[in-house]
């Protein structure tokens, strides 16, 4: 049987934790503040990373860089200039022999990227396009075949099917 | 400065730092592996527009007005604007000169008549992208040998078939 000034153990945990909540309240009133900087490394650190980010993705140095693709030949693309004034040429002088007179723009549909065709009357026209130095390439209907050399007629006709 | 998790706002910062020289690093060589993905976008729909062309050619003996084209699907790759293509018939002719009899005695033309050879019609298929990046076009000028370039315009060149008449 217990006697009445014994205390119960539930009255004995709950001061003992009041007790010592209470003192920790007091550390933490009493304690001294912490002087001590934490370390500062991580942000100048980050700052010189971005940095270095920015400058190789600005000006990639040549260690990370791959070889530059082959660009297209300057005598390629004045190739491809005369075969265009030859192949639309070749067109032109089809209907015109066929029809036995030049055929309109409409008649002669979509002309060959990059070259005009300039009809002066029923038998005379010019096509017109320019150089990969950006001058002017003339074709003249007195002379149809006056771009077609060796390299473009190998081009144009090779692989014929009969 | 800590976050919920505990990471510090600078650790943040240096991470995202880390990962930008890492990206930094590595994108040329991302800009070359979107660059040959594109091309082989670009082949493959040329290839598959000449395989539509020659299944029709097979089919009727010669090349066809039209074939069905689509754009190289640039947005999957990531490389700007898509180039498109364009299927175009071309005819061509060749006459041949005008005849002239066999030569005689005196070194004078014979007034024998000669009959004139007629004209031989040909179409040829051609098949351009239209606005396409310099090192695609240096890649389908190496890749496709009967082809040239003209502005931004790349055209493979194919066969001739002698037709009767356009």
């Amino acid at each position: 049987m217990a006697r009445e000034d014994t205390s119960t153990p539930e009255e004995r945990a709950r001061l003992v934790a009041a007790a010592l909540a209470h003192a920790e309240a007091l550390d933490d009133r009493y304690r001294p503040p912490n002087t001590v900087p934490p370390p500062r490394w991580k942000g100048p650190l980050a700052s010189a990373l971005l940095i270095v980010a920015g400058i190789v993705a600005v000006q990639p140095p040549a260690l990370i860089t791959p070889p530059p693709r082959p660009g297209v030949p300057s005598d390629a693309r004045a190739l491809g200039a005369r075969a265009s004034l030859a192949l639309q040429a070749s067109e032109v002088e089809a209907l015109r022999v066929l029809n036995q007179r030049l055929p309109t723009p409409e008649e002669l549909g979509p002309p060959v990227p990059g070259v005009r065709y300039v009809r002066s009357n029923d038998r005379v026209y010019q096509l017109v396009t320019f150089g990969p130095d950006g001058r002017a390439l003339v074709l003249d209907s007195t002379e149809p075949d006056a771009w077609q050399d060796a390299a473009v007629r190998a081009l144009l006709e090779g692989g014929s099917q009969p | 400065v800590r976050t919920r998790a505990g990471v510090t706002f600078a650790g943040v910062v240096l991470a995202i730092a880390v990962a930008g020289v890492v990206a930094a690093v590595l994108a040329p060589e991302w800009r070359e592996r979107r660059m040959d993905r594109h091309i082989e976008a670009v082949v493959a729909e040329i290839d598959a527009v000449r395989a539509r062309a020659e299944a029709a050619r097979e089919a009727s003996g010669d090349w066809p007005a039209e074939v069905e084209v689509g754009a190289v699907g640039a947005m999957a790759t990531g490389t700007g604007p898509s180039p498109s293509l364009a299927w175009r018939r071309m005819t061509s002719v060749e006459v041949p000169p005008p005849p002239v009899g066999p030569v005689g005695p005196g070194n004078t033309l014979s007034s024998e008549p000669v009959a004139p050879t007629p004209a031989r019609y040909f179409h040829q298929g051609t098949l351009s992208v239209l606005g396409a990046d310099d090192a695609v076009v240096a890649a389908l000028l190496t890749l496709y040998p009967r082809s040239f370039v003209h502005g931004r315009t790349w055209t493979l060149l194919l066969p001739r078939i002698e037709i009767a008449e356009p």
